[in-house]
């Protein structure tokens, strides 16, 4: 035990003695440690760590024919009669659009989800505060009530009292009955901000339709997603196979939704969003191997830096050890010695990656409650995220085996028949003799190893970050200043829907007349309005008057995506319609010839030689509407609101029966500032006008577009690859300093006596710069082909991004040679002020 | 207390068999002084290495107190370097990161002696070589005379039977090889077998025996107490 102590201390000595050494490998293991456990820990979160509800893995989503939605009847008739589910319940986002919450004052976006009474019961959650739904309670014509998520719970006050108070959501009166547990999202890692009963859906999505005199299922209750909880013992295939039995039954309610051959599937749930129809597994799973890889790399690349690092010093440590073995010294005794060494440095390492560990999911949680990600994702990282201690005693072992191998090197080419070689030559000389007999295999390869991916890493966060700035890139088809969008959700002020369109058509009048605004326009639907998905149509077709069917016209595209706006929604955005005129206020009217403006897309396809207007379209999925004449051509939109070559744009006037949800400002002046002093007046404006109107949100279109899931994700993936990139390059950079200094402290008796023959600085500075010059160079262009490759397999899990281009590939060579270049020039520059007499006498 | 029978050691290079021994056949009763002397590469180290067991490459038969050294395990040389061999070397050797004390201690330790027991050993041994107030320092604190002396100090520190000294006046001023040469003959007198190599006649003269080496072969032997010369 004594002898033990005695080692320990030794090996606290040898640290110190080496303060550089150790400050640099410590900071290595710190950050290679460190970095990989928080992206893990953010990986774990998104996709392994199992949903905060009662056995996660005996959840289940139905698919029937491919559809994923199921009318109340066909879900009821399911949940009661089926043999393979203990539960089964129903969850609706219906459409995904935002609600407005009301709460006095207050006016708050919220991401409703209605779902069956027996959710809570069935997910085995309990709440927080007051209750989950009862059963009657899910039936259309009951007291609207809500359950509140923990988020929002928090926004309104966060008090137990509220249970027992009301809200309005949509303009729908509803009685808070409850409040969700901090941790619970759902069925998925991203959850609503509250839950509804699913026979609330007409009553809070009334905008779609007016509630009909003798409302029926399909009014009250949206189509919904079936989660089922299997039966113990149950298998997914089974229950697949005993469900299918039952499916002629569903068939026979509802004849023209499902086909005769239709299969019933079973599927795992959607990790992200309970809505999500399609399994995001693949391609989350498919982003969180990138971004492990990519931290997997750094992890590589400091494991090779120490490694490096500990055989450099550990070949200036053959004396001692041959030392010690002259004096009596066993093997075993001295290879104890050297791991204890070792082990300190990494739990040194371990220590200091725990608290890097820990202030870096700080920081991305801090990050994500900014705002800096999607909403709801960064959420579900703010709350959930937290540190993985598995992965950091996974990375820190890694670390450790390697740093304990690298560490025993110097004793296990220990031999008794070969002390006196190692006695004989000083340090320097045992060094040299190392570094001839080994020096291209071990050492040259690693720094080679190292270069390549860092070369690899660099390039392709400079690829990504490229990307996120195109992605960034202002829409040229219109400028981003000066405009601001207002969100308003009429039917949250009470109004039925021809008051709120009256609503919204008054405001905007009203707005027109504010000196500080040049123009006012209404949309139902648009490109950036708040949390629209567009509607998308499978076939668009011209049509020619006189043919026999629907099938004579030619088929134009098979996606397009179909807006609703009015006639100053152009002039408000900026837009420059190329050919054609605006909407009228006729035009919505109800026995007015249907029109629509294109985008140069479709009207190149319609007329690639000629001009479009005039044409008449009709558009739709299984059926087709009624043909549209094009009256307009507006550009295409290029930017994140533009959806590729394929799926050009469609815009019609607001329907009569729809009311607008966004109102586009565009301001006078171009001032700097004028913007922001819009986006900080217009909500108290608006309410002078129109007390009733709630406000949803107000923001410029600057910020929207900044906002957008997609410029949000693309820059978080940048950032995240930059800063992966800059680690790399720092402790690649960091690991040529280190070889580079120890080889010119080893070299300083050969480097004195150079100097002593008349060698100069600049003949000096050129031996240490071209030493592991080739290794370098090679590096260089073994790293290149890497992140080509690393490119191909990005692209294909991350859209738009772009091939490798001369500018990244350049940008890259430079940083990294400049960097290699640095590394090595300080310890050269040592080299090259060596008194040569001081060299001479260097032991 | 040695015996070497037709030692031979030779390294394979390109242009053949180069032997740095050849044929040497010694005997070396316990209690002797002997030096081994000769000119450069001679080889005097290299035999010096091989009976320390520094050296484990070499053909012939090696004898030490009746142990066939030649037949045993590198484990079982370490056994024996550790029973009954302390070495003395030019350039000191010492561990640059431990203190005197440390350096003394060192051996001590391989050798599993108790704490207890190594902190008097060390004790006694500083005292005896008047080097307790430098106990503290480290060997780069040290002039050359003083790392010598507790180069030799650290020979002696577990009681070998044999000391196996290469040339350790080599980098001191007369004066230190003076008192280094003055103590390895007073613990000669005391019993302890002493193998030196050295360049220099007078430090030589403080051994009974002179090997002579040449080329790698035995040149001859100097009896010098008994003031004959054997050819």
């Amino acid at each position: 035990m004594a002898a033990l102590w005695q080692d320990i201390g030794y090996g606290l000595r040898m640290l110190r003695k080496s303060p550089g050494f150790t400050a640099i490998a410590l900071v290595t293991l710190a950050i290679g440690i460190g970095a990989n456990t928080i992206m893990f820990s953010v990986v774990n979160t998104l996709l392994f760590r199992p949903l905060p509800v009662k056995d996660p893995d005996r959840l289940v989503r139905c698919e029937f024919d491919k559809l994923n939605i199921v009318p109340y009847a066909g879900y009821v008739d399911l949940r009661d009669n089926n043999p393979v589910f203990s539960d089964l319940i129903a969850n609706s986002y219906y459409g995904g659009v935002p609600a407005a919450l009301v709460r006095d004052a207050s006016v708050m976006p919220v991401a409703p989800l209605f779902v069956s009474a027996n959710y809570f019961s069935a997910l085995g959650v309990a709440p927080l505060h007051g209750r989950t739904f009862l059963p009657e309670e899910e039936l259309g014509g009951a007291e609207p009530v809500v359950v509140l998520s923990y988020r929002t719970w928090r926004r309104l006050g966060a008090g137990p009292e509220i249970v027992g108070q009301y809200v309005r959501v949509n303009g729908t009166l509803c009685r808070i009955i409850g409040v969700a547990p901090k941790t619970f999202t759902g069925t998925a890692v991203v959850g609503p901000d509250v839950w509804l009963p699913l026979g609330t859906g007409g009553l809070v999505r009334r905008y779609y339709q007016e509630k009909p005199e003798k409302p029926d299922e399909r009014w009250y209750y949206p189509p919904s997603v079936l989660v089922g909880r299997l039966k113990p013992g149950v298998s997914i295939s089974e229950a697949q196979a005993r469900l299918q039995s039952m499916f002629p039954h569903l068939k026979q309610m509802y004849p023209r939704r499902y086909k005769e051959t239709a299969m019933f599937r079973l599927h795992p749930l959607p990790r992200l969003n309970a809505g999500g129809v399609d399994n995001d597994r693949p391609t989350l799973g498919r982003i969180s191997l990138g971004l492990m890889g990519i931290s997997g790399v750094v992890l590589l690349i400091a494991c090779l830096n120490l490694a490096n690092m500990i055989v450099v010093q550990g070949g200036g440590r053959h004396r001692e050890i041959a030392i010690r073995a002259a004096i009596g010294g066993g093997r075993l005794r001295i290879m104890r010695q050297l791991l204890i060494e070792s082990l300190l440095l990494a739990v040194f390492g371990g220590i200091l990656a725990v608290a890097v560990a820990l202030w870096g999911i700080r920081v991305l949680k801090l990050w994500a409650a900014m705002g800096q990600l999607p909403m709801q994702l960064g959420s579900a990282i703010a709350s959930g995220i937290a540190l993985d201690v598995r992965v950091l005693a996974a990375t820190l072992s890694f670390c450790l085996i390697a740093t304990v191998l690298f560490g025993l090197k110097p004793a296990l080419r220990l031999s008794r028949r070969d002390l006196c070689g190692d006695l004989k030559e000083s340090g320097r000389g045992v060094l040299e003799a190392t570094r001839r007999r080994r020096f291209f295999v071990p050492r040259g390869l690693s720094v080679l190893c190292q270069m390549a991916l860092s070369v690899a890493l660099v390039m392709t966060a400079t690829l990504l970050a490229r990307t996120a700035l195109r992605a960034v890139r202002a829409e040229p088809s219109f400028g981003l200043n000066g405009k601001v969008i207002v969100s308003v959700k009429a039917f949250a002020g009470g109004y039925d829907i021809a008051q709120a369109r009256q609503a919204c058509e008054r405001l905007a009048e009203r707005l027109k007349d504010v000196p500080e605004i040049q123009a006012v326009g209404l949309s139902r639907k648009s490109p950036v309005d708040l949390g629209w998905w567009p509607w998308s149509r499978e076939r668009v077709v011209e049509y020619v008057p006189g043919g026999a069917d629907d099938a004579s016209g030619s088929l134009l595209t098979k996606a397009l995506h179909e807006y609703e706006v009015d006639g100053d929604y152009f002039k408000a955005m900026g837009i420059r319609l190329q050919q054609g005129r605006p909407f009228r206020p006729l035009d919505s009217a109800p026995d007015a010839e249907e029109v629509v403006i294109i985008d140069e897309l479709l009207a190149r396809r319609l007329r690639p030689d000629g001009s479009a207007l005039g044409c008449l379209i009709q558009y739709g999925d299984d059926g087709l509407s009624s043909p549209r004449r094009v009256v307009g051509i507006v550009p295409n939109l290029q930017s994140v609101w533009g959806n590729g070559e394929d799926q050009p744009h469609v815009y019609e006037p607001i329907k009569a029966h729809h009311v607008p949800e966004s109102i586009h400002l565009r301001a006078r002046s171009t001032a700097p500032g004028a913007e922001a002093a819009l986006v900080r007046s217009i909500g108290a404006r608006i309410r002078k006008i129109d007390p009733r109107l709630p406000v949803v949100a107000v923001a410029s279109l600057a910020d929207r577009h900044r906002n957008h899931p997609t410029v949000l994700f693309t820059g978080v993936v940048a950032r995240l690859a930059v800063m992966f990139g800059a680690m790399a390059l720092f402790l690649a950079s960091l690991g040529l300093y280190a070889v580079k200094s120890h080889m010119v402290a080893s070299r300083t008796p050969e480097i004195g006596i150079r100097m002593a023959l008349g060698a100069t600085r600049r003949n000096i500075l050129t031996l240490v710069l071209r030493q592991g010059a080739i290794s370098t160079f090679v590096g260089l262009l073994v790293g290149t082909l890497l992140a080509i490759v690393m490119t191909r397999v990005i692209r294909s899990a991350l859209h738009g991004i772009s091939t490798i281009d001369l500018v990244s590939i350049v940008v890259t060579v430079a940083m990294l040679t400049a960097t290699s270049l640095l590394a090595s020039y300080i310890p050269a520059r040592r080299a090259s002020r060596i008194d040569p007499m001081d060299a001479l006498r260097y032991e | 207390m040695i015996k070497l029978n037709h030692i031979q050691k030779r390294y394979n290079t390109r242009a053949g068999f180069v032997y740095v021994l050849q044929q040497i056949n010694l005997t070396i009763e316990k209690g002797e002084f002997v030096t081994i002397m000769g000119p450069s590469g001679a080889g005097k180290t290299t035999l010096l290495n091989i009976i320390g067991m520094l050296d484990g490459e070499w053909e012939g038969e090696y004898y030490l107190d009746e142990n066939p050294v030649h037949e045993l395990k590198p484990k079982h040389r370490l056994a024996l370097n550790r029973q009954y061999i302390g070495f003395v070397f030019q350039n000191f050797n010492l561990l640059d990161s431990l203190t005197v004390y440390e350096n003394l201690d060192a051996p001590l330790s391989y050798r599993n002696v108790k704490g207890s027991e190594r902190a008097s050993i060390v004790c006694d041994t500083l005292d005896r070589f008047g080097i307790v107030g430098k106990k503290d320092l480290f060997p780069s604190q040290l002039s050359g005379g003083q790392q010598q002396l507790v180069g030799v100090a650290r020979a002696l520190v577990a009681s070998p039977k044999l000391i196996l000294a290469d040339e350790p006046t080599g980098n001191l001023h007369s004066s230190q090889g003076k008192d280094v040469m003055d103590l390895l003959k007073k613990l000669n007198r005391e019993g302890t077998t002493i193998i030196q190599v050295t360049h220099n006649e007078g430090y030589a003269a403080y051994g009974n025996r002179i090997i002579k080496l040449k080329d790698g072969w035995q040149e001859g032997e100097v009896v010098i107490e008994q003031s004959a010369r054997k050819e």
